[in-house]
Order: C-alpha cells, then sequence, then structure tokens
C-alpha cells in the first residue's frame, strides 16, 4: 500500500491482534497518522472493556476446589507387575492343568478369554503408565495430527457443530 | 496504558511467571503447600473458562474441581514448569471437550436433558439493577460466543475470557501462532459488526 492512504478495517483489525504483523509501508503510514492510531486505540479499548465486563459480570465460583490427600502411586505403578504375574500364574496353571496341559475344548476357551482378559489388562495399565491416557495434553507437534484425527472422528460420532459444543 | 504503566505491568506480569514457575517446580516434587498455592492463583481462571462454555454455574464447579483434581495426578508429567499455566489450561480444555462427548453421548442414549439453560439466578447480586445489565451483557457476550465457528469461540474464550496471550493460547490447542491469529482475526471481524454488543462496550468502562 501506499504510506499515504489510511489503513483499512481489514488492516486495523490485524493492528489491533499484533501490531508487528503490518508491512513496512503501513508501520510507517502508522508513525505519522494520529488518525489511524486512534482507531486502533478505541478498538483495543473496546476489547478491553469486553475483556473487563466478561470478568465482572461472570459469577464468581462459591467453593474452592478440596484435593485429596496425597495420592498412594505405589499400587498404580504396581498394577502392571500384577497383572503380569498374573498371567505367568495362570501359564503355569495351564500347563499344570489336568489332561496333561490337554484340555479338553470348553476349558481351552475358558482358558484363553482369562488369558486374553489379563493381558488387555495388562496394556491398559501399561498405556496408563506411558500417559496414553491424557493424550492430547501439552504434548509435542508430532502429535497434533494424532489428536485431530481422534478429534474429528469423535465429532464424525458425536457432532458437534451445534455452538453448544466447544 | 501509558508506556510507564505499560512497563509497570509487563514487569508484574514476568515477576508472577516466575513465582508460578518456582511454584510448579516445587509441586512437581511433591510439595502440597505449593500445589494449593497454584490452585489458589487459578482456581477463578479455570472456573470462568469452564463457566463460559458451560453455562452452568453448578457444573462448572464440578468441572473446576474434577481439572485441579487431574492437574495434582498428573504433575509428574509436566515437562517445563515454566508453561505450567499452558499446561493447566489444555489440562482443562480436553477436560471440557471430555465433558461435551459424555453429555453427547449419553444425549445419543436419550440419558441426559441437553446442556442446560443460562440461569440468571446463578449470579444474584443485592442490585436489581445491577443483575439485569450483567444479564444483559452476558446474553449478548453468549450470543456472540455461540455464533462463531468452533476454533474462533475456542480461541475468543482463552484470549478475551482467560486473559492469554497468543502464544499461551497457541500452546494450549497446540497450534501454531498464525493459525491463532487467523481465527482471532475472524472473530473480532465478526465482532466489529456486532452492534449490539459493541453498544455495550462503549461509553462505559463498568
Ligand atoms: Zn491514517
Amino acid at each position: 500500500m501506499d504510506r499515504n492512504e489510511h489503513l483499512n478495517k481489514n488492516t486495523i483489525i490485524k493492528a489491533v491482534i499484533d501490531g508487528t504483523d503490518l508491512s513496512k509501508a503501513e508501520q510507517d503510514h502508522l508513525a505519522e497518522c494520529g488518525g489511524c492510531r486512534s482507531e486502533i486505540d478505541r478498538f483495543k479499548s473496546e476489547l478491553d472493556t469486553l475483556e473487563q465486563k466478561a470478568d465482572i459480570t461472570a459469577p464468581l465460583p462459591t467453593r474452592r476446589p478440596v484435593l485429596p490427600e496425597k495420592e498412594n502411586y505405589s499400587f498404580r505403578l504396581f498394577r502392571p507387575i500384577f497383572a503380569a504375574g498374573l498371567t505367568a500364574l495362570m501359564l503355569v496353571a495351564f500347563i499344570w492343568w489336568p489332561n496333561g496341559g490337554i484340555p479338553v475344548y470348553e476349558e481351552t476357551t475358558a482358558q484363553i478369554l482369562l488369558e486374553m482378559e489379563a493381558d488387555e489388562r495388562l496394556m491398559t495399565d501399561i498405556e496408563e503408565l506411558e500417559g496414553i491416557a491424557l493424550s492430547g495434553i501439552y504434548m509435542d507437534e508430532s502429535e497434533e495430527t494424532e489428536d485431530l484425527m481422534e478429534d474429528e472422528f469423535m465429532d464424525f460420532l458425536i457432532p458437534t457443530d451445534n455452538g453448544s459444543v466447544i | 496504558m501509558t508506556p510507564d504503566r505499560k512497563k509497570e505491568f509487563d514487569r508484574t506480569m514476568s515477576d508472577q511467571n516466575h513465582q508460578i514457575t518456582i511454584l510448579a517446580e516445587n509441586a512437581m516434587a511433591g510439595n502440597r503447600v505449593s500445589i494449593e498455592q497454584l490452585v489458589d492463583i487459578f482456581h477463578q481462571d479455570i472456573f470462568r473458562l469452564v463457566y463460559y462454555k458451560t453455562r452452568t454455574r453448578m457444573d462448572a464447579e464440578d468441572i473446576t474441581q474434577e481439572i485441579f483434581i487431574k492437574m495434582m495426578k498428573n504433575l509428574h508429567r509436566l515437562k517445563s514448569p515454566n508453561k505450567f499455566k499452558s499446561w493447566l489450561f489444555s489440562i482443562a480444555y480436553n477436560h471440557i471437550r471430555d465433558y461435551f462427548r459424555k453429555q453427547k453421548m449419553l444425549g445419543v442414549f436419550g440419558l441426559n436433558a441437553g446442556v442446560k439453560d443460562f440461569n440468571p439466578e446463578d449470579q444474584d447480586t443485592n442490585n436489581p439493577d445491577e443483575d439485569l445489565l450483567k444479564k444483559e451483557f452476558q446474553d449478548k457476550l453468549f450470543e456472540f460466543i455461540e455464533d462463531l465457528s468452533r476454533w474462533e469461540k475456542e480461541i475468543f474464550i482463552l484470549r478475551f475470557i482467560n486473559h492469554l496471550k497468543i502464544r499461551e493460547v497457541a500452546a494450549v490447542l497446540k497450534k501454531n501462532e498464525s493459525t491463532i491469529k487467523t481465527h482471532l482475526y475472524r472473530a473480532i471481524e465478526k465482532l466489529s459488526r456486532n452492534n449490539e454488543l459493541r453498544d455495550l462496550l462503549t461509553g462505559d468502562a463498568g
């Protein structure tokens, strides 16, 4: 733009968000034009008022969060070990099963189901420990895509476009 | 803000950030007093975020409580204590998202009555005129926020309701700053065309 031209509305909004995003010519114009500067100031003060009013008019919480006594993590840490132990025990039991480890059909099915259940429990615990349970919380850029995909998938299952949802 | 006041404000802010970083470090080491102090510092901010998203005070109180418990349980996962604020808001943001998903899920099975309406009695003072003005502003603000697109809404709330810097909003939502600015631009542009809400902003600052 020409440095003698006043800033248009779009540029004013850009300046309100971050003045350093303006081009050199726009910044030069701003340095010399009180009219455009006061237009930006007026806009900024409206937004300041909005921030203040949003604070003042919102209710205050009536109670302060109460935190539990420090959680005993030892059980959590031992859970995977416990699950692994259980799986090993069941394996031993399986080998020592009557019929020399060649159980009848029903017993095999029950055993497999039990093992599957134990494995699943173990995986859940490992995942929890690795922090997958808290997915999407302050992880680096590489994990953004995954989080977004999950987000979009959830939106597909449960649409969130009615305005009432985040 | 005059340049002097701005300088003073910036200094206060950086002192406060430093204090929060130290508290976060101590909290990570299991210091209960520091954990409680962090709750004191951020309790109202988190409540306000939840309130503007859920629009009900009762739910906002419960969800705020849950967020701080989650914070406490996950302190050992915080990597950079100097990013505690963004990290806490990320927890809050994700927790609120899960809350809405659960609500939706229950809704699908017909197990909830949907999102509750705003209850003006939520915020009664002893001054009926003042209550009415507050309610009018809140109604117009909520109406405006509801009409924003999903990301415009998220970003507008974090920036103008929670007073986060663009850099902090980007960290909470795991987006880059220019994306944040683009959505912010659209939200402000919409605000510039909302005369009903703007009328309530000009003239007086209270
Ligand atoms: Zn000008």
